[in-house]
Formats: C-alpha cells, sequence, structure tokens
C-alpha cells in the first residue's frame, strides 16, 4: 500500500477511456478527499457519466488506474467494487419495481450479499438499518408500497436510501435531482448534507441552483479532462468556465 | 399463523388429490399420476424462467438425466445377475460399459438422480453467465445441448438403447412393478414429491433469495451495482430448475415403464415452456396447475382428434403471447391487485437504458 495516497479515499489516477477510438477521458486525475462532498460539473460529452462507470467498474481504463482507500480496483470485478463500499445512483432511477420500499432497502442493507448468505433471515441491525433509511429519505409512510407506484422524486430518494444502505465509504450520485421540483431539489440538497461526513460523496448535476444548495467544492470537467476546481463564486467569475458554458450560459449565471 | 385464500386453495386441492385413487379409474388415475409428475418439471421453469428471467428450451436434458439415471437402475435390476441388458446384447457390446456399472447400486442411482441434472444445470450455468450470456442467446444455447444430447442418445444405441429407449423394468426396490396396487403407490409418492416441490419452492422463493431472482430479472446490471453478483444466483436458480426436471424425469420414468429420447427432445422442452406460460409463469401454482390442465386437455383432444391438438396448442400460445403474458394466475391477480407485474424490459430497451 503507498502511504501517499492516504488522505484521499478516491484517486483516480491518469486515466485513459476511449470508445472505438474516441477518447471520452484523456488523462484525467481527481482525488476526492475521504468525508468530503464534491460536485462534479461540466457541458454535455465532457465524460462526467464514464468517469463515474470508470469509478465503478462498468468501464474499463485503458492507461491509468482508479484507487480507492490505496487500493487498485479499475481490475476488479463490479460486485467486488461495490463490496469494497462505492455505491452509485445512476441518472434515470433504478429501484427494483417488483418489490416494496422496504424490501428494496433491506436488500441493500445486507452484510453477506453471497447465494448462502442471503437465505438467512436478516438480522435485526439490518432491520434497524432499513428502518433508520426509510425515516432518513422521508419514506416511512410509504414502506410498504410497491416501489414501482412511487412518484418520480420517491424513487429517486429510495435508490439513494438504497446506495446508503449498505453503508459505502464512496457515494456517487449521478445526476439525482433530474425531473424534481424546486421543493424536491431543496429536500434532496438537505439529504446529501446530512450523507456528507459519514460517506464520502461525489455528485454530478447540471442544476446550477442545486450546486448553489449543495455549497462544495467543484470540479469542472471539459472534453474528457479536469479543467477547473474551486467554488461556484470563484468559478462564476472565470471566463474560460464561462466560455466552455456558452451553449447555455444562463445555467451558471442564474441566481446570482 | 396465518394463510392466504390461495395457499388454503391449494391445501385443498392437494387434499381433494390425495383421496383420488378412492373415486377415479385406473387410466384417468395414471394419467393424472404422470401429469403431476410432469409439473414438478413446470415448477422448476417457473423457478428459473419465471423467477430469474431465464428462458431455457432444453429442459428435457435434465428431466432426461434423472430419467435416464433411474432407468440405468431398474434395467440392470431387471437383468439376471452376471447377464448384460439384452439392448447390449443386440449391439454387440461385450462388457458392461464403466458409467453403467455402478447402478446397479439403488442408493447409488437415487443419488445420482438428484447430483447428475443438478450438476449438469450447474455446469451450463456457469459456463453461460459467467460470460455474461442473457435473452435469446441463453434459449439457443439450451436448445442446442438438449440436441446435442437427444442426438448423442440416438447414436450411441450399445450404451443408451439409442430410439427405442430402456425399457421392460421389473422390480424397483424390491416392490413388482407390474404387481397390483402399485398404480396407487406411485401416484401417491408423486403427490408427494409435487408438494415437496410446491412448499419447498415456495418457501425458498420466500427469502431473499427470491427477491434478488425478480431483482435480477427485472434489472441485472443494478443488482450488480448493488454489491450482488447476479452469476451466482442465475446458477443457483438454474441449478433447482435442474434438479426439479430431473426428479420429475425419474418419477415418469417409473410412471411410464420407459425413457426415451423422443420423450425428453425439443418438443417436450418447449410444450413444457407454453404450459407454464399458460398458467402463468410468475406464479407458482399457475405453472404447475397450466402444466396439469394442458397435459389433460391434450390428452382429451389428442385421443379424440389427434390431427388437431398441434393446432390447439400453438393456438393457445399465440393468446397466451398476445392477450395475457402473465398467464392465467396473471389475469386472475390482476383483478384483485391494481398493480400488475412488471413485465422485464426486452433486451433492447434495457441495452438502451443502460447506455443513458
Amino acid at each position: 500500500m503507498p502511504s501517499d495516497t492516504h488522505e484521499a479515499l478516491l484517486d483516480v489516477r491518469d486515466i485513459t477511456v476511449s470508445f472505438d477510438g474516441f477518447k471520452a477521458i484523456t488523462n484525467l486525475s481527481l482525488s476526492v478527499p475521504k468525508g468530503s462532498l464534491r460536485v462534479l460539473i461540466g457541458p454535455n460529452g465532457a465524460g462526467k457519466s464514464t468517469l463515474l462507470d470508470t469509478i465503478i467498474g462498468k468501464v474499463r481504463p485503458d492507461t491509468g488506474e482508479v484507487r480507492f482507500d490505496g487500493q487498485v480496483i479499475s481490475t476488479l470485478p463490479e460486485h467486488r467494487i461495490a463490496g469494497l463500499g462505492i455505491c452509485r445512483k445512476f441518472q434515470a432511477p433504478g429501484v427494483l419495481e417488483g418489490l416494496s420500499v422496504r424490501e428494496n432497502l433491506l436488500l441493500t442493507a445486507r452484510r453477506d450479499k453471497g447465494v448462502l448468505g442471503i437465505l438467512k433471515s436478516p438480522t435485526r441491525a439490518e432491520q434497524d438499518r432499513a428502518d433508520e433509511l426509510l425515516h432518513l429519505t422521508g419514506l416511512t409512510g410509504r414502506a410498504d408500497v410497491p416501489a414501482a407506484l412511487l412518484a418520480h422524486g420517491e424513487k429517486q430518494w429510495l435508490e439513494i436510501g438504497m446506495v446508503v444502505a449498505a453503508d459505502p465509504q464512496l457515494l456517487l450520485l449521478d445526476e439525482p435531482t433530474a425531473g424534481m421540483t424546486a421543493q424536491e431539489t431543496a429536500q434532496t440538497a438537505a439529504l446529501i448534507h446530512t450523507l456528507a461526513g459519514r460517506h464520502t460523496v461525489l455528485v454530478i448535476d447540471h442544476d446550477m441552483h442545486f450546486v448553489e444548495l449543495l455549497n462544495a467544492p467543484i470540479t469542472v470537467l471539459h472534453q474528457g479532462q479536469v479543467f477547473r476546481e474551486g467554488d461556484l463564486h470563484t468559478l462564476r467569475a472565470d471566463p474560460d468556465v464561462m466560455e466552455i458554458y456558452l451553449g447555455r450560459p444562463r445555467e451558471l449565471v442564474a441566481h446570482d | 399463523m396465518k394463510l392466504s385464500t390461495s395457499t388454503m386453495a391449494v391445501i385443498a386441492v392437494l387434499i381433494a388429490l390425495a383421496f383420488a385413487p378412492l373415486y377415479l379409474g385406473a387410466y384417468p388415475l395414471t394419467l393424472l399420476g404422470r401429469v403431476l409428475a410432469l409439473s414438478i418439471a413446470a415448477v422448476g421453469v417457473m423457478v428459473v424462467w419465471g423467477r430469474a428471467g431465464i428462458l431455457s428450451l432444453g429442459q428435457g436434458l435434465f428431466f432426461g438425466l434423472g430419467g435416464y439415471a433411474l432407468a440405468m437402475h431398474l434395467k440392470l435390476v431387471a437383468t439376471p445377475r452376471g447377464e448384460l441388458p439384452d439392448f447390449m446384447l443386440y449391439n454387440g457390446v461385450e462388457a458392461l460399459p464403466w458409467f453403467w456399472a455402478p447402478f446397479a447400486s439403488a442408493p447409488f442411482a437415487l443419488a445420482m438422480v438428484l447430483i447428475l441434472p443438478a450438476a449438469a444445470a450447474g455446469l451450463v450455468a456457469w459456463l453461460m453467465f459467467r460470460r455474461r450470456i442473457t435473452g435469446v442467446y441463453v434459449s439457443i444455447i439450451t436448445q442446442a445441448l438438449l440436441l446435442a444430447f437427444v442426438t448423442w442418445l440416438n447414436g450411441s444405441q450399445g450404451l443408451t438403447s439409442g430410439t427405442n429407449g430402456v425399457t421392460d423394468f421389473q422390480t424397483f426396490l424390491g416392490v413388482n412393478l407390474r404387481g397390483p396396487n402399485v398404480a396407487n403407490g406411485l401416484y401417491w409418492v408423486t403427490l408427494l414429491f409435487v408438494a415437496l416441490a410446491l412448499c419447498g419452492t415456495a418457501l425458498l422463493l420466500r427469502t431473499p433469495f427470491g427477491a434478488i431472482l425478480t431483482a435480477i430479472r427485472d434489472n441485472e446490471n443494478r443488482t450488480r451495482f448493488l454489491g450482488f453478483n447476479p452469476a451466482a444466483f442465475k446458477i443457483a436458480a438454474f441449478m433447482l430448475g435442474g434438479l426439479l426436471a430431473g426428479v420429475s424425469g425419474a418419477l415418469y420414468t417409473l410412471h411410464l415403464g420407459t425413457i426415451s429420447p423422443a420423450m425428453i427432445g425439443t418438443a417436450f422442452s418447449i410444450e413444457l415452456v407454453v404450459w407454464v406460460a399458460l398458467g402463468g409463469r410468475a406464479s407458482l401454482i399457475g405453472a404447475a396447475a397450466g402444466l396439469v390442465l394442458g397435459q389433460l386437455v391434450k390428452d382429451r383432444i389428442s385421443s379424440a382428434a389427434p390431427d388437431a391438438w398441434l393446432y390447439v396448442m400453438g393456438s393457445l400460445f399465440v393468446l397466451v403471447v398476445l392477450v395475457m403474458p402473465q398467464g392465467v394466475a396473471g389475469l386472475l391477480q390482476g383483478r384483485r391487485r391494481p398493480a400488475p407485474l412488471p413485465t422485464p424490459p426486452s433486451p433492447l430497451t434495457r441495452e438502451v437504458s443502460d447506455a443513458v
């Protein structure tokens, strides 16, 4: 174990990812300290989702490596990466629709996720954890409703609950507020604030109002590389950042 | 313990079936016993297809392994000590093949009825699901493996009796298979296995294991990123399906007094799936009842008008696909519950949704 990375929980080192010759990510490095909240923004095609795909093992980097808690993970199978404590909420809600809200949370709260382990009934601790998550996500009243019947915003919260359930060290949230009302967005920002600290959280979002509410350090991606890092105030004053957002400059200047 | 109405209905039906020898004639009872034996394989299809979303068109392979494992024992028992089974003599085989010898032992043969199909299913599943083969490719591979097995059985006359199949059994565990009252005993044993298969599977699917299978069927990738290894769960489900098919095959062999490649081939494997689809692949009882009723109707129609049967079966299948994808059980359930079971997305939409 190298000692130079012990500060960073997630350490992406000089990765390049290409699809059929098109480089989605070029020599990107990013390091996220333990317990911090980080926001990732960038125009469409900047490589944000590809970066998350690479971290969870859905996509393998051509060069470079991803380290988690000092360990190289970019060669491990997906469920092993998840087992180490990295969970991702995808852009489209992916709750298990055939199961109730509680079942969804209970299943992901299980410690032993092997075929034989799952046959045991859930422990008291795992059930308590599910109750805690119901409370955390504000879904206590909807515990026994099939997930298929939830409203869009509720599905997003349930899925956040599911990725939190296994108590992962690193949470990756891909556009958690997509399709939400302003009020739901504010609730989601509050939820994420309660998660940060206990977990390290990396959020991708387009909604500048939401990014402002998160009030966290921002990394701007552009053309598969880290373009700038800083807080929202500094970035808004940066003409180069404004330039890459030229297609829709209002996103950055709104709410000023 | 509180029992749901459907559970109580199932218990009532099982009790009614247990007394069937009292009120059914000899032929209907034999027919019912045979069909009940097949319904165990249908329970397996329900687990594999209905819950785990794996459409196997080769269940006949595991059914056949179970059936042949028992048939080999019965054949050796029926052969005078020191002699070779009749078909081997006709084919000029001079010594008992090595893989036949241990089947002279009843405990070994009975163990093999369980182990062979489960192990074969496990191996096939491991090869497929480790490489993440899904959807229609699984159907093609399982069908191809079945065809290879049937071709080998047909081609190896001296080892397997070829197209004639293994037949002419005399006794099993000391019981004369042609004796009086054997029909009733065999019927009850079959019913016992049906009840065991239904209860065991129902209990298993009620554990989180069942929930994960549903999760994998609905969204395999998501399950993977939640920290579960879908391959392991699919292999386990496929092994259970193979095991149930094997038990079913062994019982069926006892009922018919023979097993041959024609009984386990493509037509059989597809018909199995059709009945499960008709009854309701998401419902344990639907799958078993669909097969039992389907086979009983088949017996009626094919004895009245043999040519009509294929058309009836084809039309039923089209009807199920177009009108009631969750089968009869789905229709009944839909009336009670507003939320229908989500139909798994087609491979195409799944790929699209994974891409975004």
